[in-house]
């Protein structure tokens, strides 16, 4: 192995694989990824007119917990941080709506935002509490207020219904349309998956700022960010704001389909499924939860009858964690990785 | 009052034997145990239908044999050769365990509630103190307090003891010095999982069971954990009775507010005190 001088030319060392993902996201040109992310979105808003009805429930059923999927990897990924909470925000978002539609009968459009905002909020005060643990206390501790709030929505009968559920009765227009057409896939599925498009790019740019950059640092090493000036606890607050409004997205989106929220939604395996699929996704790349999620959403559709979905996705994620941590993504890459590697050889030679 | 105390007491010493075994492996693999919660769930469904075939004493003494030695052959099998991985990567492992757990007890034992009978010796009340009180939660609360101190004295006087309290404080000098910290870590993980087998049982006759009982008493474990101070066996000890006791009166005060007193306990803990009772790692 001959020494360069020259650390562009240096050869590639076999480095951790956040250094290797920080270095491709600079070699693929903006605009690939743009155009990719463009086509796909237009590409996606003609799935109605190509498959029944049935697998366009499932996709879209896939593509809702995909949201939510997407918020808590992307936590995950950028920050290190591992949340079973989110599906509180998810839950809430849902209550808010409901009670906003019960007692003040306000049009759908101000409702769901108002929800979006309400779940954002909270996920600002969870984060308040307990944005300076990291680790594994983070995860234990999200897991507690998850399940606070679960608590919360069984117990507090006047605001939820209680265990039975709250069925949210939106009344007038939302988007042209009258509300209760979003109850079928076919005028649902354009929203939704406009609304994970959206959320794909958003946090893919996010990322890619200074402050997302600033983010992977502290996952990296907080002791030296923080000795370089810097506080690490704020962007963590912020990363785990952002997080909880994209969780919040995917609340809105699923009580505009469902009409109903019940504490089964707050759950804290609601939070830890959409994590699984998210790990078995993927979540070095923003296209990895998304991915999981549907891929688990036809699973599930298939597995309906035997009922052992919970063992299958058990398993897998023990599997894909035991033998391919990056998940899906990672599993597509070595592959990208093992072609491009062949041709290199093969124009050498 | 003294019901309610006894009460307190009683959930607070299964709170205590779950928490310690979650401790004592967090202490030697590093690992949080997030199917900690689904183990003493199927403990629980094990020891129903051992009780139902045999008798309660059958599987009060069968089952936590079981599941040490479960524990000890997944320490030997498995998390040996994972201590290079992150934390993170483990917590994603047990947790997927928790699914397929929770999977065989609903397609074992199906979704709907059951109950467990006392054993005969122990149905009934017993007077104690001018009232009346279930005596089985009488048994609950002495072999929790028996099993307590006797880890305690374990830890404190035995050489394993020595060489657990040593592997957990710093696992690469304890290795240097010649502990063979491989073997202690299987001990302590089968024991562990006994410990869960043990609250399991224990829980049956006592609580109702459920498939949700373990995502509960596992978030209420945690509590404890943290309040505890992450990593010390005498604070989990210690903040599994304050947390049983102090939720136990409150939901006797106010149900309403009792259901919130862990959580706020946690939250006061973490704002005042991030290390936690005992703790020397931050939270």
């Amino acid at each position: 192995m001959t020494i360069t001088s020259d650390p562009r030319t240096a050869p590639e060392k076999p480095a951790g694989d956040t250094v290797r993902s920080a270095l491709r996201t600079g070699r693929t040109a903006l605009g690939v990824r743009v155009g990719t992310w463009a086509v796909v979105a237009a590409a996606g808003l003609a799935l109605p007119y190509m498959v029944a009805l049935y697998p366009l429930q499932v996709a879209t059923q896939g593509v809702t917990q995909g949201i939510l999927a997407l918020s808590i990897g992307w936590l995950l990924r950028q920050t290190g941080l591992l949340s079973f909470g989110h599906a509180a925000f998810y839950g809430v978002t849902g209550y808010v709506v409901g009670n906003l539609a019960i007692h003040t009968g306000l049009p759908p459009l101000p409702a769901l935002l108002l929800g979006i905002l309400g779940g954002t909020v909270l996920s600002l005060l969870f984060a308040l509490v307990i944005a300076r643990s990291t680790g594994i206390a983070f995860a234990m501790l999200s897991l507690a207020l998850g399940m606070m709030l679960w608590v919360a929505a069984y117990r507090s009968r006047a605001l939820t219904d209680g265990l039975d559920g709250m069925v949210v009765e939106l009344h007038g227009d939302f988007l042209g349309r009258d509300v209760a057409d979003y109850a079928g896939p076919v005028h649902a599925w354009p929203i939704v998956w406009l609304v994970l498009m959206a959320t794909i790019g958003g946090l893919w740019l996010v990322s890619r700022t200074v402050f997302g950059r600033r983010l992977t640092a502290i996952r990296e090493n907080e002791e030296r960010v923080r000795f370089s000036g810097v506080s690490t606890v704020l962007p963590r607050i912020a990363a785990i704001t952002i997080s909880g409004f994209c969780a919040s997205l995917a609340g809105a989106v699923a009580v505009l389909q469902k009409a109903f929220v019940s504490p089964d939604d707050l759950f804290f395996s609601a939070s830890g499924l959409a994590l699984i699929v998210a790990v078995i996704g993927g979540i070095g790349s923003v296209w990895g939860p998304p991915l999981g999620a549907i891929a688990f959403a036809i699973l599930q559709a298939l597995l309906a009858k035997s009922g052992h979905y919970q063992a299958v996705l058990g398993l897998s994620l023990m599997a894909f964690v035991l033998l391919a941590p990056g998940g899906g993504a990672q599993v597509v890459d070595r592959i990208r990785t093992a072609v491009t590697r062949r041709r290199g050889r093969s124009t050498d030679a | 009052m003294i019901v309610q105390l006894l009460n307190g007491l009683a959930f607070g010493v299964l709170l205590l034997v779950l928490s310690t075994g979650l401790a004592l492996i967090f202490g030697l693999r590093g690992i949080v145990n997030f199917a900690h919660g689904a183990v003493y769930m199927l403990a629980a469904y094990v020891g129903f239908t051992i009780s139902e075939r045999m008798t309660y004493w059958v599987a009060i003494v069968v089952t936590p044999i079981v599941f040490a030695l479960i524990g000890v052959l997944a320490d030997r099998f498995g998390f040996r050769y994972l201590t290079k991985r992150g934390e993170l990567d483990m917590v994603l492992l047990t947790f997927g365990l928790t699914f397929v757990l929770t999977d065989v007890v609903q397609s074992v034992w199906g979704l709907g509630a059951k109950t467990v009978d006392a054993p005969a010796g122990l149905q009934g009340s017993t007077a104690i103190g001018g009232v009346d009180y279930p005596t089985y939660r009488l048994f609950v609360i002495a072999i929790g307090l028996v099993v307590g101190i006797a880890l305690m004295m374990w830890l404190r006087r035995s050489t394993i003891g020595l060489h657990v309290r040593a592997s957990s404080t710093a696992r690469d000098v304890a290795a240097v010095v010649g502990i063979d910290v491989d073997r202690v870590s299987a001990v302590v993980v089968g024991l562990g999982a006994g410990m869960a087998g043990l609250a399991g049982v224990l829980a049956g006759p006592y609580l109702s069971l459920s498939p949700t009982m373990g995502a509960e008493i596992l978030v209420l474990t945690f509590i404890v954990v943290v309040v505890g101070g992450l990593g010390s066996i005498g604070g989990a000890m210690a903040a599994a009775i304050i947390l049983g006791l102090l939720s136990t009166l409150s939901s006797a005060y106010s149900p309403d507010i009792g259901a919130y007193v862990p959580y706020l306990l946690m939250v006061v803990v973490l704002l005042v005190r991030p290390r936690g009772l005992a703790g020397t790692r931050s939270a």
